[in-house]
């Protein structure tokens, strides 16, 4: 009788263990992920959108699927709105709105059976429309670079919470002055970012 | 939902109709502004308007640093055939404005337009002339008017250097105090065929009141 309980007791461990086994590295190993995130640019250097903008918060979306190992791939779109600051610099108009569509590449870490880091590469397509109201001041397209890294926590059923933290460089389409241009056609911002995760 | 439907048409009308800019392509206008002792003018408003078809938009606002300077950019027109006003004016109201119009997109030079430094008047160096008409027989009428002497331009033709005429250019100049200026004009009677004109041209004493000249009709 002793012999069947402790036989009993290996088995429910051991089906226990292996199933939390899996739940816990679900990060790693789940082929399917979709993410919705809050973020704050913070933007630097000498261009138009840090100079004569303050940035507002921004959100975004993001869904990868497991392509080999612990490598993910996917696509997501990114949106913010930036207040004009200096209309001297910009035009005479309230805001740029600022969006992107990307393809992303990621690489799953688990660190802890709750924890995981993701660092990320990124690419796509900007665009920074001038708005006042429904009124447009013109588009400005460019390609996006981004580089980053994600540290995500477990919570439980597939749910996650993560932090995110990105460099993000746009490279856009100018036509000015030579002597301005420089000013026109990037920029360069860490993205600081708070989100849920599901996988 | 008939109101709905109207009103929906109504807002997308209103939202397609206006100036459309190119965000890819930006101008910049640099200007120096003193007044007539080449003291630069800190302060001064600098409005610049685009004007495409019937429409009329202000796409820059900026006023000069301590060095009477301003540099703005702003996103270009679409369209090649919009004209660019450049209007300075002085919150505190010490000196007149003017404006500068008719500026086209090719008249910038590599995406740029420097402007000569740009005088502005005090209002206290000006005075009014106004020329008022007294209608004594209805068939003569007031033809074109003219005044030779230092007469204060408040609208510029970037492309030629002359004041555009506006709805009161006939009879209301602004010009400098003390001098005298010859005031032309031209009177058209109606009461024949063909209709006869006549000029005249009248010494006008200008010192440091503003003046009413009264032309008999």
């Amino acid at each position: 009788m002793k012999n069947i309980i402790k036989l009993l007791f290996i088995v429910v461990f051991g089906i226990s263990t292996s199933l939390k086994a899996q739940y816990e590295n679900r990060i790693s190993t789940s082929t399917l992920d979709f993410s919705i995130e809050y973020f704050k640019p913070i933007t630097f250097g000498s261009n138009a959108i840090h100079k004569a903008h303050d940035s507002n918060i921004g959100m975004g979306f993001e869904t990868h699927c497991r392509v080999y190992k612990a490598f993910r791939f996917g696509f997501g779109f990114n949106f913010a709105s930036y207040t004009v600051t200096n209309r001297k610099l910009i035009g005479n108009y309230n805001n740029t709105n600022y969006n992107c569509i990307f393809l992303a590449l990621n690489y799953n870490i688990p660190l802890s059976n709750k924890f995981g880091i993701v660092p990320e590469l990124s690419i796509g397509k900007s665009r920074f429309k001038g708005k006042n109201g429904s009124k447009n001041y013109g588009v400005q397209g460019g390609s996006e670079y981004c580089i980053g890294i994600k540290t995500i926590y477990n919570l439980s059923g597939g749910v996650g919470v993560f932090h995110n933290l990105n460099y993000v460089y746009n490279n856009l389409d100018m036509k000015a002055n030579p002597g301005i241009i420089n000013f026109y056609n990037q920029s360069h911002a860490i993205n600081f970012g708070f989100g849920i995760i599901f996988f | 939902m008939k109101k709905i439907i109207i009103s929906a048409l109504t807002a997308l009308v209103l939202i397609s109709c206006g100036i459309e800019y190119n965000g890819e392509e930006r101008l910049r206008v640099l200007l120096k502004i003193q007044d007539n002792d080449l003291n630069a003018l800190e302060g001064i408003e600098v409005q610049i308007d685009n004007l495409v078809d019937s429409y009329n938009e202000t796409i820059s606002i900026g006023h000069t640093k301590s060095d009477g300077t301003l540099d703005v950019v702003f996103p270009a027109t679409e369209s090649d055939s919009a004209r660019y006003n450049i209007e300075f004016k002085d919150p505190n109201n010490l000196f007149a404005s003017y404006r500068i119009s008719n500026i086209k997109k090719t008249d910038f030079n590599n995406y740029q337009l420097i402007l000569d430094p740009q005088t502005l008047y005090r209002y206290s160096d000006l005075v009014n002339l106004q020329i008022t008409r007294n209608q004594i027989n209805s068939h003569r009428y007031l033809g074109s008017t003219n005044i030779i002497g230092m007469k204060y331009l408040s609208d510029i033709d970037f492309q030629n250097g002359t004041e555009l005429p506006n709805y009161s250019t006939n009879t209301f100049f602004k010009v400098f105090k003390n001098q005298t200026i010859i005031l032309e004009y031209a009177i058209q009677d109606r009461s024949t065929q063909p209709y006869t004109i006549e000029s005249f041209s009248v010494p006008i004493e200008i010192n440091e009141e503003d003046v009413t000249y009264t032309i008999d009709l």
